[in-house]
């Protein structure tokens, strides 16, 4: 990197994009044309580390993580503009007739948002970043989706976006679906 | 002029001394990021910094902010009845705010504070506080506020300007707010005027140079409203917009808020939240009829509002100081110096302006 009167050698992981660092398809799954040779995929990436550790924490850190990590949001929506999955013609905290969520920096709305934003991605999510990258406030709001990624790969054995025929899981039923969760 | 030279072991001392007759707020570093926060008793603000990412503005025009209470509960008595919420209007002061925040708030007041409406909750706020500008050394790149009517060094909006000497601050006092400011901290030192005068002005000439970039604006009033309205640009300026509200939130000139109602069982709050002209939602009808239904009709309202309609009404120049935080901080790089230069020129070329 070279300006007015610097020169800075930067080594590349450190400037990549966090969900880049992790990439387990540098090759594009889906192509008509590939424009230059495939490259060889990355290989022992633990993609879960930091969802993990949230996960090993007691309810009460966990709390603590999520309000902090939420605490500087501005409700810019940002992340949700740059969201390539985001299709609904009127977002629900958009909606007006009737209004579903509060307007203010209220804590409770503004985690309303951020939990149901991550839940409608869930397995449809592909970690490619927009979000983050998009935040102007620095949030690293790809740890809310990436734990559903998580749980949609370690359920019902699902990466999104690597095949235009299958229905992504939530879409779907499979008569060997996980069904712990009835009791 | 009166100047003050504070020695920076005496500035810890002097904060003290403040402390418990104003509110003291001040840039302090959030994770990666600066915001102004108010500061305990003790904890210094943190001056080594460019500026902070949020604006100031929150400091008398909260993001959201609680008007009045009210209670459903017939019961009661005075139910129904909007009662207004008691604040802290008490001295505050805002340390180390750069001076084109500063000059933002004097922008802002024009919409708060006009002949027939008198915004009682910013006015009482602004009323209240003391703005300690600090002068900038070294500015981002996408700084510009030298052509936005502002500088490194500007003073209006401030009650004190802060230049740092690197030992020590020189401190211009600009008002008589400021004078009792520098009084009850205990900064009595004098400096001499006619060698502080020197410095500042040496300094400011050197920090106004290293402000790399510009904008043109002394076309704007004459261009016709209209055709600007109607240009083919806005199609091109909007192509990338994803229609956040970043700009708009970010920038200390933006004053757009909504009025609602939150009622939880029998008590109700109503309150005013930031709102912002990059949303579908800012101009929908009740009918469902959207007028500004279309992005770029909405990028075109941000655009026009700061550089034509408030030049036209105000006849002071952009509402715009420069700070360059919507281009920082944009997702997809929407400049509003290209901008303010494409409408600047729009048909310098031409009388017809086509």
């Amino acid at each position: 990197m070279k300006g007015e009167g610097f020169e800075k050698t930067l080594k590349k992981n450190d400037v990549l994009q966090e969900n880049c660092k992790i990439c387990m398809h540098r090759n594009p799954v889906i192509y008509d044309e590939l424009a230059a040779d495939l490259l060889d995929e990355q290989k022992d990436i633990d993609r879960y580390e930091d969802v993990r550790k949230i996960e090993d924490m007691a309810t009460e850190n966990k709390w603590k993580y999520f309000e902090d990590l939420l605490s500087p949001c501005i409700r810019c929506y940002a992340c949700r503009n740059a969201c390539p999955l985001c299709y609904c013609p009127t977002c629900f905290v958009d909606e007006s007739k009737p209004q579903w969520v509060g307007k203010s920096t209220d804590p409770v709305d503004i985690r309303t948002f951020h939990f149901l934003r991550a839940y409608h991605c869930a397995g449809r999510c592909t970690d490619c970043g927009a979000c983050e990258r998009a935040c102007p406030m620095g949030i690293k709001v790809r740890l809310f989706t990436k734990k559903l990624e998580m749980d949609c790969l370690e359920l019902y054995g699902w990466e999104a976006g690597l095949s235009l025929d299958e229905r992504p899981p939530l879409d779907t039923y499979r008569p060997n679906d996980p069904e712990d969760f009835i009791k | 002029m009166k100047y003050i030279n504070i020695d920076k072991k005496n500035w810890a001392g002097g904060l003290e001394n403040l402390y418990g007759n104003y509110r003291l707020f001040g840039p302090a570093k959030n994770n990666k990021h600066h915001i102004f926060k108010e500061l305990g008793k003790g904890e210094l603000p943190d001056l080594n910094y460019l500026n902070t990412l949020p604006s100031p503005k929150s400091i008398a025009f909260p993001q959201s902010e609680t008007m009045f209470e009210y209670s459903l509960d017939e019961n009661k008595k005075g139910h129904h009845i909007l009662k207004e919420i008691n604040k802290d209007y008490s001295p505050r002061a805002l340390i180390g705010i750069r001076p084109c925040d500063a000059a933002s708030f004097l922008l802002v007041k024009r919409n708060f504070d006009t002949p027939e409406y008198k915004d009682p909750y910013w006015l009482r706020a602004y009323e209240a506080t003391i703005f300690i500008g600090l002068a900038c050394s070294s500015p981002y790149s996408t700084c510009f506020c030298t052509s936005a009517g502002c500088g490194p060094f500007h003073e209006d909006g401030l009650d004190l300007l802060l230049v740092d000497e690197g030992k020590n601050f020189i401190a211009k006092i600009l008002t008589p707010r400021g004078e009792k400011f520098i009084k009850s901290a205990g900064w009595e030192t004098e400096a001499d005027p006619t060698v502080a005068e020197k410095i500042i002005k040496n300094m400011k000439i050197k920090a106004e140079e290293k402000i790399a970039s510009f904008v043109s604006t002394d076309q704007l009033k004459n261009k016709s409203t209209t055709r600007l309205y109607d240009a083919t640009f806005w199609d091109d300026i909007a192509f990338a917009c994803i229609n956040c509200g970043t700009c708009t939130y970010v920038c200390p000139t933006c004053w757009c808020f909504d009025i609602q109602d939150e009622v939880s069982r029998n008590s109700g709050l109503r309150m005013r939240n930031w709102d912002s002209c990059m949303y579908p939602l800012f101009t929908i009808h009740g009918t469902g009829y959207n007028p500004r239904n279309t992005k770029v009709q909405r990028v075109r309202q941000r655009f026009m509002h700061k550089l034509k309609y408030y030049v036209d009404r105000y006849n002071d120049g952009i509402q715009c100081v420069g700070c360059g935080r919507c281009i920082r901080l944009c997702p997809v790089n929407i400049d509003i110096r290209k901008v303010c230069d494409i409408m600047n020129n729009y048909g310098s070329s031409s009388r017809l302006e086509t």
